[in-house]
């Protein structure tokens, strides 16, 4: 059971570096926010202060001055969370703090743009929403690292009870085994793409190695098991599975994979999901010159329209236009009405 | 026969489970250099023809038609299943070929059968012999005597 720790250390690393990744954007942010700051101007000599115009601007300030003390109060918890050698609870007390310190900046922002928008100042008021929604992101960023290091907490236990034990499926820890790697699947099946190849790697061997150990189990010269360790490793069993299959369709949904499938190649796919994001920002410019048409459309441009579909595909396919085009598929959409 | 006829070919093949006229269909690249045939259930219930993944694969097909979402068409049974769109040059008798747009779908939701839908049912004449499980498809080829 020694590759478990292994696997473990891999998975608190990989935690540790969701802190770090995350405590670099916060960084980052924080001072991008500090250079666009509306400070008040300076006041004159003899200036009333009880006169000033600035009265309701610096209700802004002061949220913004809130949010960056709040900033740099989240940015010293990650900052521990990435140095840390503390406990397991310890490290997720750590989390808390730092999830209820999200929740506190993005409801200032609420606020913030709720002062701006009393201003009349929208644009800036929408740029507050903008600012919560991308500290909420970080949130999510932050909370599989929690995750996986609750995750790699159950493995060690069970780990050292492996050791100190020969059997290799101990009773006693087999319900937190299940546990973790139900833990492992759900961070596989929502961050994907966050994760590390090295995590993605252990996951799967580990996966893997458990699925051969439970395989050996001779249920039948075991009869005593009891019934709930027999569900949990039932229920072990099927996350390890579940972690397989995810790896091995890359991390895409059972859908996608499929989707995926159907492409020639998975950069014809790759090429058709960014003319999709180019299409949706060219969106208002589309509906103003091509309301109702059909649009051949290629990195922001309109190459060629037609009210008729099959006129447009004729002539696309006549025009020598689908020559020569390596992992690319040919865009073709209407464009829907006001 | 005149020259002038139109060639009306006489298909007496329904699906054995389905009950609905069975045919098959020819597939080929725009370019004209190779063709996959297989066998297709005329549906006019259905506004596209799907086609299984499996001839479009064979067939080396390198530009689908992306759109903006992907498109899950309802199959037989009400299912949702996912395609992907290409433009293709088809034919039933293998001489008279169009080009049209159909949707790749896996073999497997389709289980191997083409459903032609009304993209194509709609460029002939079809006429349908219940009874006789038989039906008539006229075609804009013309017999030369």
């Amino acid at each position: 059971m020694e590759a478990l720790l292994e696997y473990s250390s891999a998975i608190i690393k990989n935690a540790q570096s969701a802190s770090s990744s995350t405590l670099f954007e916060v960084k980052g942010f924080r001072e991008k926010l500090q250079k666009t700051w509306s400070r008040p101007k300076p006041q004159g000599f003899g200036e009333n202060p009880a006169r000033s115009k600035h009265k309701d601007r610096s209700k802004s300030v002061e949220l913004q001055e809130e949010i960056d003390l709040e900033l740099n109060h989240y940015a010293k918890i990650l900052n521990e969370l990435e140095d840390t050698k503390a406990g397991f609870l310890d490290i997720a007390e750590q989390y808390k703090k730092a999830r209820e310190i999200i929740f506190h900046i993005t409801s200032l922002y609420t606020e913030l743009s709720r002062v701006y928008r009393e201003e009349k100042k929208f644009e800036l008021a929408s740029k507050s929403i903008v600012n919560g929604e991308y500290i909420l992101e970080l949130e999510k960023r932050l909370s599989y690292g929690n995750r996986l290091n609750y995750g790699a907490y159950l493995l060690i236990e069970f780990a050292r009870d492996s050791n100190d034990n020969s059997s290799s499926l101990s009773e006693t820890r087999i319900s937190e085994t299940a546990a973790a790697y139900k833990v492992f699947y759900e961070v596989l099946d929502e961050y994907y793409c966050f994760l590390h190849d090295e995590l993605i790697e252990s996951l799967y061997s580990g996966a893997t190695e458990i699925i051969k150990v439970i395989s050996s189990i001779d249920y039948f010269s075991n009869f005593n098991l009891d019934r709930q360790y027999s569900e949990s490793i039932e229920a072990l069993k099927n996350s390890c599975q579940l972690i397989i299959s995810i790896i091995s369709r890359n991390g895409f949904s059972e859908e996608q994979a499929k989707i995926i499938s159907l492409y020639p190649n998975k950069e014809t796919y790759d090429w058709t999901l960014r003319q999709r994001t180019l299409w949706s920002d060219s969106l208002p410019e589309l509906i103003a010159g091509y309301s109702g048409k059909y649009v051949l459309f290629e990195d922001g441009e309109v190459l060629d329209s037609d009210e008729d579909e099959e006129t447009l595909l004729e002539r696309i396919w006549a025009s020598g236009y689908t020559k020569e085009r390596i992992n690319k598929g040919v865009f073709v959409d209407k464009v829907k009405g006001n | 026969m005149s020259q002038n006829a139109p060639l009306i070919k006489e298909y007496a093949s329904f699906h054995h489970e389905k009950s609905v006229p069975l045919l098959q269909i020819h597939i080929g690249d725009t370019e004209q250099q190779a063709t996959k045939v297989c066998d297709g259930i005329l549906d006019t219930g259905s506004p596209c023809t799907l086609v299984p993944l499996s001839i479009i694969s064979a067939l080396n097909l390198k530009n689908p038609l992306s759109c903006n979402r992907d498109l899950t068409p309802k199959a037989i049974g009400g299912r949702n299943i996912s395609s992907l769109a290409y433009y293709v040059r088809a034919s039933f008798d293998n001489l008279t070929f169009f080009n049209t747009k159909i949707w790749a779908c896996s073999d497997q939701d389709l289980e191997g059968l083409a459903i032609i839908g009304r993209n194509i049912i709609n460029r002939y004449h079809i006429c349908f012999d219940g009874p006789n499980k038989k039906f008539l498809i006229k075609t804009n080829h013309f017999i030369l005597d």
